[in-house]
C-alpha cells in the first residue's frame, strides 16, 4: 500500500494542531499581546485569569480544552481501528 | 527514540533529487532551529564573558535556577513511579475506560499549557472544589510551589507513559508470566523482569520530563503568579527579564536551560550507542547494512 504512513501522518497533523492551538511562551514573547492583531487564544486566556474575570477566561478555556480533546480522541480512535485491522 | 542508521537513499541514481531533498530539510530545521540557537548565543555573549557571568551570578537567577531545578526533579520523580504504572495497567490490563485513560494521558500535550494552569487556579483557588481541603491542610497550593509542581506534572505526564508503553507492548508479558511459574514474587518480577526490560524507554521519557520541566512557562507562570525572588522559576525570569530589557540575563539564562537540555537529550543518545554497540560490536545497525 503506498499509503503506509498516512495515519502516522495524520496523527502528528491532528497533535501538531492542537499544541499549535494552545502555544503560550513563544507567542507570547515575539508578538506581545495586542487585542484583535497579535492577540491568540491561550494569550487572551491569561489576560482575563490576571485581570479576574472568570467567566470569559473559563469560556475561552472550555473551547480550547474541547477542541483538544476532540482531537485527542480522534488520534486515538483512528490508531485503534488500524490496530484491529492489522491484526 | 534510537537513531536509525545505515539508511539507503530512496532514489537510486537521482543524485539531484535526494541532494535536494536533503537539502530542504537542513534549510528547514536550520532556519528554525539552529538560527535561534545560534542568535541567543551570539545575544548571552553580548557583552563578553565577564559580564554574561556577572549576570548569570545575580540573585534572582540564582534562586530561579534552584526553583527550576527542584521542579523538575519532583516532576521526574512523581511521573517516574506513576508514568511506569500507569504504561503497565494500560499495556497489560483491560477494564473499562482503559481506551478513555490512554487518550486522556494525551491530553497534556494538546491542552495550552495557561488553561492547564487556569485549571488548576479553579481547583485548588478560591471557591475552587478542593479549596477546603487545600485551607484544611494548610498548604498553599495556588501561587506557591505545590501548584507549580502539580503544573509542571501535568504538563510533563504523557513523556514516560509513551516512551515505555511500546516496549512494554514489545517485549510482551512471557517473561513476566515464566519468572512467575518459576517462583518470584510481584516485587521482584517487577525489579528484576519488567524494569530492566524497559529502562530505555524509561530512561528517554525521564530525559524529555526533565527537558520539558526545566523549559515549562505558560502553566507555572498562570498558576504561581511569577512572585520574584519566590515563584519565579528560570523561563519565567526570561519572560520578566525581556520585559524590563535586562537582555544579557534573559539570554544568558535561556542559554543555560537550552545547553542542560540539549545535553541531556544528546549523552543520553551516546550512552544508547555504547550500549548497543557493547551488545553487538558492529553498532545496532549493522544487520541491516549487511542486508
Amino acid at each position: 500500500m503506498p499509503w503506509t504512513i498516512l495515519p502516522g501522518m495524520a496523527a502528528g497533523a491532528l497533535l501538531s494542531f492542537s499544541r499549535a492551538l494552545g502555544e503560550f511562551g513563544a507567542v507570547a514573547v515575539v508578538a506581545g499581546n495586542i487585542p484583535f492583531y497579535t492577540q491568540t487564544a491561550a494569550v487572551y486566556v491569561l489576560g482575563e485569569v490576571e485581570g479576574g474575570r472568570r467567566a470569559s477566561a473559563g469560556a475561552m478555556s472550555v473551547v480550547l480544552v474541547t477542541v483538544s480533546f476532540v482531537l485527542v480522541l480522534a488520534v486515538e480512535a483512528w490508531q485503534n481501528r488500524r490496530m484491529k485491522n492489522a491484526v | 527514540m534510537p537513531f536509525e542508521r545505515g539508511a539507503a537513499p530512496l532514489f537510486r541514481g537521482e543524485r539531484w533529487l535526494n541532494r535536494t531533498l536533503i537539502g530542504v530539510v537542513l534549510a528547514y530545521v536550520g532556519i528554525l532551529l539552529a538560527a535561534p540557537c545560534a542568535a541567543l548565543a551570539r545575544g548571552a555573549f553580548a557583552g563578553g564573558g565577564a559580564v554574561l557571568w556577572r549576570e548569570l551570578a545575580r540573585p534572582d537567577v540564582l534562586s530561579a535556577f534552584r526553583l527550576t531545578l527542584a521542579l523538575a526533579l519532583g516532576a521526574v520523580a512523581l511521573n517516574t513511579v506513576f508514568g511506569v504504572l500507569t504504561a503497565w495497567v494500560l499495556v497489560r490490563h483491560s477494564f473499562p475506560g482503559r481506551r478513555m485513560l490512554n487518550a486522556l494521558v494525551d491530553m497534556p500535550f494538546a491542552v495550552s499549557p495557561v488553561v492547564a494552569g487556569y485549571m488548576l487556579i479553579l481547583l485548588f483557588g478560591r471557591g475552587g472544589w478542593l479549596a477546603g481541603w487545600v485551607e484544611w491542610s494548610g498548604f498553599r497550593v495556588v501561587f506557591s510551589w505545590p501548584g507549580m509542581l502539580l503544573a509542571t506534572v501535568f504538563v510533563t505526564m504523557p513523556f514516560v507513559v509513551r516512551e515505555v508503553m511500546p516496549v512494554l507492548r514489545e517485549f510482551g508479558a512471557e517473561p513476566e508470566e515464566a519468572a512467575a511459574t518459576l517462583g518470584a514474587g510481584p516485587w521482584r518480577i517487577f525489579w528484576r523482569v519488567t524494569l530492566p526490560s524497559v529502562r530505555w524507554g524509561l530512561l528517554y521519557g525521564v530525559a524529555l520530563t526533565l527537558a520539558r520541566a526545566l523549559g515549562e512557562f505558560g502553566a507555572v507562570y498562570v498558576v504561581s503568579g511569577a512572585v520574584q525572588g519566590r515563584t519565579e522559576t528560570a523561563p519565567l525570569f526570561v519572560f520578566r527579564a525581556l520585559d524590563e530589557r535586562l537582555t544579557v540575563a534573559a539570554y544568558g539564562v535561556s542559554l543555560v536551560l537550552a545547553l542542560l537540555s540539549f545535553s541531556l537529550i544528546t549523552a543520553l543518545g551516546a550512552y544508547q550507542k555504547r550500549e548497543e554497540e557493547k551488545i553487538s560490536p558492529r553498532g545496532p545497525g549493522a544487520e541491516r547494512e549487511a542486508a
